[in-house]
């Protein structure tokens, strides 16, 4: 478990524990998928903080999709967490009409991401894979 | 103005037709006594036609190690089906140049079709499918009805294009709303005006829902994806703000791994350029 700052969190991370408002009620409950929609709620309500499930103490499950949200988007170089997080906005919005829940439609969220990172200004170029 | 498709179909067939040598060579290719020297022959006669067939012949696209040289080699080597419907797809290009629009950027629109068409006939060629370069035409044309509408509605393609930005809806559902009809079953219509094969008509009808597609789900699915995959890549425009409604069964229905997706794009990115200056430039 590691306590991480609201604004680094990113879609696919899992809710450790509850998140909770200061009058105590669950926004989110424990092992729920983080998605950026609940990030913005967290910040309309005044949490900074919460916890996340380390990937690292689980690593006997090797599911693709749990070795992917461990390097969500499989970058071969350093990537700035802004960019990303731009990227990712962009892509919600040309997503809006869709359910990325799925697991090819996370696919294909991924990859749209990885390529609106590629086309943004001062990314060195690379293979999405 | 009637929004009766049928008239506007009609009238659209008259304004943007493709050329007679284009039926010459259909011709010739559908008659079963010819040779690859015949039909090399006719497609000769149209001398930019055939610099542009070598070119594509010559390019990413088929990635062949020998060089092509002649159309009769091009004809041997990637077919005459395929060929005939290479040179239609240099043909629409030119159909619409005349076409005046202001809501739209020309390039912008054939960019985005010509990517969708590399990613449908990629994915045909994973999927084994006789001859790929149909699906590449029905990549490319899935989204012609679009340019009827604004061909021939101008005003109300001024009006949706304004609450379009309002009210972020899908462009094909404010066409809907408006017409009664949106571009995918015009788009279907005026191509079975045009004569394209019944798979074609049918994938571009039901791109957008393709589970309703009964006779080539297959052909359907690949349609709806290769737009998909264009819009993602962002390579050109159609006028669509965001990514329509995408079916995941589509890609179960086609039984391909999902690991072969990354490498999809991939070479849509890495054929687009010099596809998009082939048949545009």
């Amino acid at each position: 478990m590691v306590k991480l700052s609201v604004k680094n969190i990113r879609p696919g991370m899992i809710l450790a524990k509850d998140v909770k408002d200061l009058n105590g009620r669950v926004l989110l409950p424990a092992d729920q998928e983080v998605l950026l929609k609940h990030a913005k709620i967290f910040k309309k309500w005044g949490i900074s903080q919460v916890f996340i499930k380390d990937d690292r103490q689980s690593a006997d499950d090797d599911s693709p999709e749990k070795r992917r949200r461990e390097n969500k988007y499989s970058f071969p170089i350093v990537i700035p967490e802004a960019t990303i997080q731009e990227a990712e906005e962009r892509c919600l919005d040309l997503f809006k009409f869709n359910d990325t829940e799925q697991p090819f439609m996370r696919e294909l969220f991924r990859i749209a991401v990885c390529y609106n990172v590629k086309n943004a200004p001062d990314v060195e170029d690379f293979d999405v894979v | 103005m009637s929004f009766d498709i049928e008239s506007i179909v009609s009238d659209s067939t008259k304004l943007f037709s493709l050329p007679t040598i284009f039926h010459k060579i259909n011709q010739v290719v559908n008659d079963p006594e010819t040779t690859f020297q015949d039909v090399a022959e006719v497609i000769s006669q149209d001398v930019s036609l055939t610099a542009r067939l070598l070119k594509i012949a010559n390019s990413s696209f088929f990635g062949f190690t020998e060089k092509v040289d002649t159309i009769t080699h091009a004809v041997s080597v990637i077919g005459s089906d395929q060929l005939r419907d290479l040179a239609l797809g240099t043909y629409v290009i030119d159909a619409f140049k005349g076409m005046n629009q202001s809501s739209i950027s020309m390039e912008s629109f054939w960019k985005h079709s010509i990517a969708a068409g590399i990613a449908c006939r990629i994915i045909a060629v994973y999927k084994r499918m006789e001859n790929p370069e149909r699906l590449y035409i029905a990549g490319m044309l899935h989204e012609v009805g679009r340019l009827i509408i604004f061909a021939n509605f101008e005003n109300e393609v001024e009006k949706i294009l304004e609450s379009y930005g309002e009210e972020k809806e899908l462009l094909c559902d404010i066409e809907k709303k408006q017409f009664g009809w949106d571009h995918a079953y015009l788009g279907a219509k005026f191509l079975k005006a045009w004569n394209l094969s019944e798979s074609q008509i049918e994938a571009v009808k039901f791109h957008l829902n393709p589970l309703e597609a009964k006779t080539f789900p297959d052909e359907t699915a690949i349609i709806h994806l290769g737009s998909v995959i264009a819009k993602i890549l962002g390579l050109g425009n159609s006028g669509e703000k965001f990514i329509p409604k995408i079916e995941p069964k589509t890609w179960e229905l086609l039984g391909l791994p999902m690991d072969l997706l990354p490498a999809i794009f991939q070479q849509v990115n890495s054929q687009f350029s010099e596809t998009v200056d082939v048949f545009m430039g």
